[in-house]
């Protein structure tokens, strides 16, 4: 939530508050850092000018006494007398009236005449201190006479010419510093640094008090550290050479630390309160702004659930937000109108608008839960292949539209529902009313889609076969119907029957015939044995030799069971994995061939393979490789097909026939006499050797019949140029017939059955030394 | 301060050589200059001040004006015992008053000729101030000795018939010694010529800037 856009307003206006606040505090503080410098330089300004004006007020007053004291001719004549206590006494009678602390006549040598009290003697020496004064005459000047400060002024007394001097002073104290303090607010010190002497405003002093040291170094504690209490200017007055007396002005500044203090909180305050507003009105402004998108976000999520109903939104928007809606809305239209598209194109035919196969699986799920019985027909176009080629692909289209027409008409008359689960397969399901009705139904059923089809002006017939499958006795789950039913319809269509009704246990050898075309795979691919080939030989009547075996696969799976060369060979057909199976014969066939001849046994191997081998485009091929990469002469091996892999695809077929034959491979045409081949086709197939089917030998000592036929079968293909094959003897008399018959060889339990390789060469060897 | 010392210059030494014990009596040319080299004028010699007896009944009154709130003349050379008429021509009032030791006395706020004369019977330098008018000072340079003399504008006193050897005095109302005091100045009986004098006088003294308005009233 920290990225949210509220949090990004919230955030921007108080970070704009709090910049604002920021700067104008700084500038605050700057300003009044500033006006507080120059009030305190002008307060001290002040100070100094009152100082100035004071100390000049003074001076003037001192003038004034003294140019009185000095022009009175009484005072003159009592000068000119030198009598001293006259003089002493007319000092201090002058000193009360200008309230003069001081006031000394000097002779002109600079001795003391008289003072304005009685036997007063100085430490001082007064004539050096008269000879400075003189130099700065009519001027005052602080000097510090017997441990006191004293401003003094030195007048000649003239009459007319300067007979003596006066030297007349104010004192000054603590409480003079003090008035002057009163004046200028301002801490006034007077210090004589030489003389060690110190006249100050400040009352409570600490001891010693230096106030150099004092004031420029007293600090308070405040807020913002320690602050030093006062801001001092130093003044140099007038005083004599070597004692130096200043003055030193302190301003007291804890006043303005505490009025910036206050300032400085009132600001703050100030501050948050504003940063308070902005954060509310920002979170206002902010929620204002975000409240459309959050509900608009909402609204997202809702379409995304697949609810495109709009709710009427608050009409206080602004135009933006409004636009932003309306274009909600209709987006939410447009894709609930694509949606409902999509999602019918998902489940449906695009051809009929049936259900497909995998919504008729939702269907079934959803609308047999109910307590009822329904049939479910699977029905299976019969050769719709052929209309597709022959008449095109628009009537076969239209063949289906047709078909789908009338499934639809009858289901729906039932209360059923229908769905197209393969390219010419369909699926009905209804309501089991009766068991009559029910067996009425389908067959009604067959009918009405059997009764011929006008399609582009053409009168079409088609044929159907149907699976049935009853709910929920012979299943619940729809997956389970689904593949039971089609179960029934390859059944039908395998089993050339019009309607099949699944049988229990189907279901259960459909899957283990899954599971042993899966075993068969992987046996292939192994190659561990599972997987063997056996030989049974054939002997030669005219060398007395056996020179010919016929090989046969076995399969012993895994767990010691044997399955069946006729069931995974049909399986493997009907999987298409009869192409690997047949590569992997041949290979391991010519493999054993090729080893024979390496151990000087010539024998000629037949290889049996079905309609699906020859019609594979790399047979050819890969027999060749494999005959080359063992070495073995192609009229070593014979391909041995039946009447009916023959016929299928009869044209394909004769081509690559053909093939193998002009490269030296024999052709055996295998169980001849109970297939279709007419003797016409029989004379354009390019084969070698006919192979009379077992039914006509195994009985052969017994039956004039199968004698004759024989007889004229031998005949027949030894007048065709082929050499014939009588398979299945079994007795000792029926290989004699056959040699009378002139058979050209024999092959039969009679003999041996089939063997694996080594077994096959003991018996060989046994049988030629048997010869 | 230190009292100049008085550097006498023999201009004809020559001549004193030929002239000696010749003559005892002399045209001598005193010449008066400052400490700067400066002419001084208003300068008094007196000669042989002690051996001269004066009849002071013989001598004239004399006149110490006072014009435009100023002494005149500023200086006045008197006689022991000749009397000084002080006569005021302002039409204020003066108050001629002297502290001095060789004459203290006062004449009170007054207008015209004062009813009578002053005598001046001790010889010395009596100060004059107007108590009303502080900027007024005149001296009175009272001699014992006849023979005494005021040095001209250039400073120039011409002695007639001096008899050699002689004693010479020399005061001037600036002098940096005490005002009481006069240089003695010996002449041998080979003086002759011109001699010159100096007097170290106070001369206005190089003041700082705030005493400047006080001008008028500084020695």
């Amino acid at each position: 939530m920290t990225n949210s856009l509220k949090n990004r307003v919230i955030i921007v206006c108080v970070g704009l508050v709090l910049l604002t606040t920021v700067v104008s505090l700084f500038s605050f503080w700057w300003s009044t850092s500033q006006f507080n410098e120059k009030k305190v330089t002008q307060d001290i300004n002040v100070a100094e000018n009152v100082y100035k004006q004071y100390l000049t007020a003074k001076e003037s007053l001192l003038l004034t006494a003294a140019k009185v004291l000095t022009s009175d001719f009484g005072f003159k004549q009592a000068v000119a007398t030198r009598d001293a206590d006259t003089i002493g006494s007319v000092l201090y009678n002058h000193s009360q009236r200008i309230d003069a602390e001081l006031m000394l006549l000097l002779d002109l040598s600079g001795k003391l005449i008289s003072s304005n009290k009685p036997n007063q003697e100085f430490s001082n020496d007064l004539e050096q201190m008269m000879n400075e004064l003189l130099t700065n005459a009519e001027q005052s000047n602080f000097v510090v006479l017997d441990n006191d400060l004293y401003q003094v002024i030195l007048l000649p007394v003239r009459a007319p010419r300067t007979i003596a001097y006066s030297l007349v002073g104010f004192k000054i104290t603590d409480e003079v510093a003090t008035e002057l303090k009163n004046l200028t607010n301002m801490d006034v010190s007077f210090i004589a640094e030489q003389d060690g002497l110190v006249r100050s405003s400040l009352l409570s002093r600490p001891s010693p008090f230096s106030p150099n040291d004092y004031f420029y170094q007293a600090t308070t504690s405040r807020i913002f550290g320690e602050q030093v209490i006062y801001r001092n200017r130093d003044l140099h007055l007038a005083s004599l050479e070597g004692h130096s007396v200043n003055v030193l002005l302190s301003a007291d500044l804890t006043q303005s630390y505490t009025e910036f203090e206050r300032l400085f909180f009132t600001i703050i305050l100030l501050a948050a309160l504003t940063i308070m507003i902005g954060v509310v009105a920002s979170s206002l402004l902010a929620k204002n702004l975000t409240m459309p998108l959050s509900q608009l976000a909402s609204l997202a999520r809702q379409f995304a659930q697949g609810n495109y109903s709009v709710d009427s939104m608050s009409n206080k928007q602004s135009t933006e937000i409004k636009t932003l809606i309306d274009a909600f809305k209709n987006m939410g239209n447009d894709i609930n109108e694509r949606e409902q598209q999509i999602s019918f194109a998902a489940k449906h035919d695009t051809l009929t608008g049936f259900y497909n196969r995998s919504a008729m699986l939702e269907v079934l799920n959803e609308s047999l839960a109910k307590n009822q019985d329904y049939t479910l027909v699977a029905i299976d176009i019969k050769g719709l292949r052929h209309i597709n080629d022959k008449l095109g692909p628009r009537v076969g289209d239209d063949c289906l539209k047709a078909v789908a027409c009338r499934i639809a008409e009858f289901s729906d008359e039932l209360g059923g529902f229908h769905a197209r689960i393969g390219g010419d397969e369909f699926l009905t399901v209804f309501p089991t009313t009766s068991s009559q009705n029910l067996k009425k139904g389908i067959s009604g059923l067959m009918a009405l889609l059997e009764t011929p089809y006008m399609l582009q002006k053409l009168k079409i017939n088609l044929r159907f076969s149907a699976g049935v499958v009853s709910y929920p006795d012979q299943g619940t789950a729809p997956d389970d119907l689904m593949r039971r039913v089609l179960i029934a319809v390859d059944s039908a269509t395998n089993e050339h029957e019009n309607i099949h009704h699944y049988r229990e246990g189907e279901d259960e050898e459909h899957l283990e015939s899954l599971l042993i075309i899966d075993e068969l795979k992987q046996a292939i691919a192994d190659d561990d044995g599972q997987l063997f080939m056996t030989y049974q030989p054939k002997l030669n009547f005219a060398t007395q030799k056996v020179d010919k075996v016929e090989s046969l696969i076995r399969w012993q799976r895994k767990n010691g069971s044997w399955v069946s060369p006729e069931l995974f060979i049909d399986l493997a057909e009907q999987s298409g994995l009869i192409v690997e199976l047949t590569e992997w014969v041949i290979d391991t066939v010519v493999k054993q061939v090729g080893q024979w001849q390496h151990a000087g046994i010539f024998m000629q191997a037949a290889i049996n393979v079905s309609a699906q081998d020859i019609a594979y485009p790399g047979f050819h091929a890969n027999l060749l490789k494999v005959l080359k990469s063992y070495s073995v002469a192609p009229a070593l091996i014979t391909i041995e097909l039946t009447e009916r892999d023959m016929i299928e695809n009869e044209e394909k077929g004769i081509q690559a026939l053909n093939k193998l034959k002009a490269i030296g491979v024999k052709i055996s045409l295998d169980d001849y006499g109970v297939g279709q081949t007419s003797l016409g086709r029989l004379k354009m197939l390019p084969i070698d050797e006919l192979k009379l089917d077992k039914c006509f030998i195994l009985k052969l000592d017994e039956s004039e019949k199968d004698q004759f036929i024989v007889k004229s079968t031998i005949t027949l293909g030894h007048q065709l140029g082929f050499s014939v094959v009588a398979e299945g003897v079994e007795t000792q008399k029926s290989l004699e017939i056959l040699q009378d018959l002139k058979c050209d060889h024999i092959q039969g339990y009679y003999l041996s059955r089939p063997l694996k390789a080594d077994l096959f060469e003991q018996w060989l060897e046994q049988y030629n030394e048997l010869a | 301060m230190v009292v100049q010392g008085i550097i006498i210059n023999c201009l004809a030494m020559l001549s004193m050589l030929f002239f000696s014990y010749a003559t005892f009596a002399a045209n001598i040319t005193v010449n008066v200059k400052d400490q700067h080299g400066q002419p001084l004028p208003d300068a008094v010699i007196e000669l042989n001040a002690q051996s001269s007896d004066i009849n002071a009944e013989k001598l004239p009154k004399l006149i110490m004006d006072q014009v435009d709130k100023r002494f005149a003349p500023t200086l006045l050379i008197a006689r022991k015992g000749q009397q000084v008429n002080f006569p005021n021509s302002d039409n204020i009032r003066h108050h001629v008053y002297s502290f001095s030791k060789a004459k203290p006395f006062q004449l009170k706020l007054y207008s015209g000729q004062p009813d009578k004369p002053i005598e001046f019977d001790t010889d010395g330098v009596v100060v004059l101030g107007c108590n009303i008018h502080d900027s007024m000072v005149g001296y009175i340079y009272v001699a014992s000795s006849e023979h005494v003399y005021q040095s001209d504008s250039n400073g120039n006193v011409v002695l007639d018939d001096v008899t050699l050897p002689a004693q010479l005095t020399f005061w001037h109302s600036t002098q940096t010694i005490p005002l009481e005091e006069k240089t003695p100045l010996a002449l041998t009986k080979d003086a002759v010529g011109s001699v010159t004098v100096v007097i170290a006088t106070q001369s206005p003294k190089p003041r700082n800037t705030f005493g400047n308005k006080f001008k008028a009233n500084n020695d």
